[in-house]
């Protein structure tokens, strides 16, 4: 009931002109989303909206002033690395110290704040961009939605300043334009089955398999595939219906997900999987460490520099950091190719950019470093024959059967995307049938859903 | 078509798809909310609540697997109780809790229990219940109603039902071949335990029930294959003499509370074709069970604290010792 209510009462406030009412509505609503997972996180988002803001404000304020400037900046940045830092890595941080040193510093059992990354680099960009007066000072309500908006709060995609907060003051914005609750309940239904039908389903297979401490050639290929698939579904899946959920609300997400796995270049993928990722760690990141303006061999480090943070940014364990690593290096061995004008069929770098995602997943789900290479081991290990029988029964059963994985590679690697078809939405019949069809099943398989994987990150 | 109507089409196609679902798992009820109906075999977790429910009954047999084949008929004619099996398989202690709870909400008087002591369900503690069907409130009953496995348990009780008595509910073991092969060839299960845990476990979940003397608990040991202790390490057996002695101590404060332990039987422990595999015995010793329920027999007492862990051992070293030879 939450978004209906949510929703009839914003337009209601705006068809009477009450358009600060309407805002101010949509933060409270969005604060009760995020305080429903855990109200102990409220304080932490609250205080850090409360300082973000008042950092930029301080920006607009000091003018010409390049020394409190550029201290204001530095306070952003610390405070910003700092929260998540402290809620995210401690723990990481005092183990391996406790490992190299063999000490014994408690470690802090934070409880991670649900989407933490995402409002903090949102939040992160808002300074830079202020400090780079990029932006007019904002109303505190306003900057409040932007960090807040809760369609895209928990998990993404990661919006920029520029792109939200204009589309919160257009007062096109503040009417029913059933065009685009047309395509957003198209966006949310598609989105829905992906993670609900497909991804859900599909973790039953990778759960398993990267439990076990043995497992066969074949064993590893259907673990390893089966996160590749599970996660693109359920990531993108939830994107979806965040998209589809704001265009309720008039407000166009960006796109996150441009068909990933038919990339034919490591950097194609890159620009294809979380591109809002992507998009941040360029302007905020590659840009200011240098870009490719200092020389070849720096352009090289910095690129892999962005794909090492882009590691840690995801989890706080060496897992993560190899797996950043390896994609950074993955990045710099394919510029080094498009330097020297080596190309390859299309079709040859769409495999091996896919198999070469496909292994460095394992790093990114798996538990421990020596978990991930036993499993990548096996991968390449056609001696270790036989299957795990589970596999066999799961694929034959109707719950967990064969037929989720061919929905899974026609939706991955035949449809076009959810957002492309949403834009070229025909108002038919059947379109109706299809959407009621995955809403309903989604509705149905809701009890046996487990969390996204994204809500971790 | 105009976005309104698309819409429009959309929100009414939804909800008639969903009411139509939920009208005819309703209709089907394949696990009794809304009425005593035919018995199917499924999830216990699952079935329970409705038996709970909608049985008249003053008695109840709650436990793991290891209770699936008692007949609740047999049980009614020596003891003279009014039974139902109140079983899933690895049932665990906080769960044998939630359906005493949920029984207290029903219009029976519960007057006899008996409660199954399988290890693992007291040493791996957890709640796997389906809280929806565990509560008298309506508020959540569409996760009853519309969720995708009820709703083909339901279309196969539809389309092809085949009911079962309650003495043949969860039965499963009687076609399958018993004896000495069929237990040498299952894993080991080892066996630890955290006594910390397992004392949480007893007085968080198990004493407030145990405090109520209205109710007689009959606290059964089941009669594992002996195999199954030559199996285990001297380490991992005790740990099982230890869990064993936790368990017993709590269980003997309680003047309501009677246990029986079956595990030093050796005739019937040390007999292969007793069992399917290392703690599933035949429906004959389930009713030997409950025959031996009603003479009294292999009741503990303070006193065969330890000398029942003793005889265990012996029991123990003699199998080792048969199989070495």
């Amino acid at each position: 009931m939450f978004l209906p209510i949510v929703l009839i009462g914003y337009y209601l406030f705006n068809r009477f002109n009450h358009y600060e009412y309407a805002k101010t509505l949509l933060v409270v609503a969005s604060l009760y989303f995020y305080a429903f997972f855990n109200v102990s996180y409220l304080p932490i988002i609250l205080s850090s909206i409360v300082v973000n803001y008042s950092v930029a404000s301080m920006l607009h304020k000091a003018e010409e002033r390049i020394f409190l400037r550029k201290s204001l900046l530095w306070i952003g940045v610390i405070f910003n690395v700092g929260i998540l830092g402290y809620f995210k890595y401690s723990d990481f941080f005092i183990s391996n110290i406790n490992y190299i040193f063999s000490s014994e510093i408690s470690l802090l059992k934070l409880l991670l704040p649900l989407g933490i990354s995402f409002f903090t680099f949102q939040q992160l960009a808002y300074v830079v961009d202020a400090y780079h007066r990029k932006r007019d000072h904002d109303k505190f309500l306003d900057y409040a939605l932007f960090v807040t908006f809760f369609p895209q709060l928990i998990a993404g995609p990661i919006v920029l300043p520029d792109e939200m907060l204009p589309q919160f003051a257009d007062e096109n914005n503040k009417r029913v334009n059933w065009d685009n609750i047309a395509r957003g309940v198209f966006l949310f239904s598609v989105g829905l089955a992906k993670k609900m039908l497909l991804a859900d389903t599909l973790s039953k297979y990778s759960e398993h398999g990267f439990s076990l401490y043995n497992l066969s050639f074949a064993d590893a290929w259907v673990t390893s595939l089966s996160y590749t698939f599970q996660l693109y579904l359920d990531f993108s899946g939830y994107c979806d219906m965040a998209m589809g959920i704001a265009l309720l609300f008039n407000i166009k997400l960006p796109q996150n997900f441009l068909s990933p796995y038919l990339s034919p270049n490591i950097q194609q993928f890159w620009k294809r999987w979380h591109a809002t990722l992507g998009r941040f760690l360029t302007h905020y990141l590659y840009i200011p460490l240098g870009g490719n303006r200092k020389g070849p061999s720096r352009t090289m480090l910095n690129l892999w520099l962005v794909f090492l943070v882009s590691g840690i940014w995801h989890g706080a364990g060496w897992t993560f950091i190899i797996w950043g690593a390896m994609h950074g290096l993955a990045i710099v061995i394919h510029r080094y190719f498009s330097q020297a004008k080596l190309s390859m069929p299309n079709w040859m770098g769409i495999i091996i950019t896919f198999i070469t995602v496909n292994i460095l997943w394992v790093y990114f789900r798996a538990d421990s470093v020596e978990g991930a290479n036993r499993i990548v081991k096996s991968m390449f290990d056609i001696t270790k024959t036989g299957v795990n029988i589970d596999f066999i029964a799961w694929a034959k059963s109707f719950s967990y059967g064969i037929h989720y994985w061919v929905l899974a590679l026609i939706t991955i690697f035949l449809f076009p995307t959810a957002y492309e078809r949403a834009m070229n939405l025909k108002f038919k019949l059947v379109t109706i049938f299809e959407i009621v069809f995955y809403f309903t099943v989604s509705v149905l398989f809701l009890n046996k859903v487990a969390t996204f994987l994204y809500f971790n990150f | 078509m105009r976005p309104k109507k698309f819409v429009s089409i959309f929100i009414i196609l939804s909800a008639l798809s969903l009411i139509a679902i939920a009208s005819f798992v309703a209709y089907v009820d394949p696990y009794m909310q809304y009425r005593k109906g035919s018995l199917y075999n499924s999830d216990g977790r699952y079935l329970s609540s409705g038996i709970i429910r909608n049985y008249d009954y003053n008695a109840a047999v709650i436990g793991s697997s290891l209770i699936f084949e008692y007949k609740t008929s047999y049980i009614d004619s020596i003891l003279g109780w009014n039974s139902v099996k109140l079983s899933a398989k690895g049932l665990r202690a906080s769960e044998y809790s939630a359906f005493l709870d949920f029984i207290y909400e029903s219009d029976n008087e519960l007057e006899n229990v008996i409660l199954d002591l399988r290890c693992f369900s007291f040493v791996n503690d957890g709640n796997s219940l389906p809280n929806y069907l565990y509560n008298r409130t309506m508020l959540d009953d569409y996760e009853y109603l519309l969720n995708v496995d009820v709703l083909f348990y339901s279309l196969g009780c539809f389309l092809s039902p085949n009911p079962v008595s309650m003495d043949n509910l969860y039965s499963w073991s009687e076609n399958l071949p018993h004896g000495r092969l069929q237990v040498e060839k299952q894993g080991i299960p080892g066996f630890s335990f955290d006594s910390i845990g397992l004392s949480n476990t007893l007085n968080n979940q198990l004493r407030r029930h145990f405090s109520n003397s209205d109710i007689t608990y009959y606290a059964v040991h089941p009669p594992y294959c002996a195999y199954w202790y030559a199996k285990l390490s001297d380490e991992q057996f005790n740990q099982y003499l230890e869990f064993r002695k936790q368990i017993n101590i709590f269980l003997l404060q309680f003047p309501n509370v009677r246990i029986y332990d079956f595990q030093v039987a050796e005739e019937i422990v040390t007999e292969f074709d007793n069992y399917v595999d290392y703690f599933h015995y035949s429906s004959d010793i389930s009713d030997w069970i409950i025959d031996q329920i009603q003479l009294e027999e292999y009741r503990m007492n303070i006193i065969d604290l330890d000398l029942n862990n003793i005889k265990l051992s012996e029991i123990r070293s003699d199998i080792i010792h048969s199989i070495c030879n």
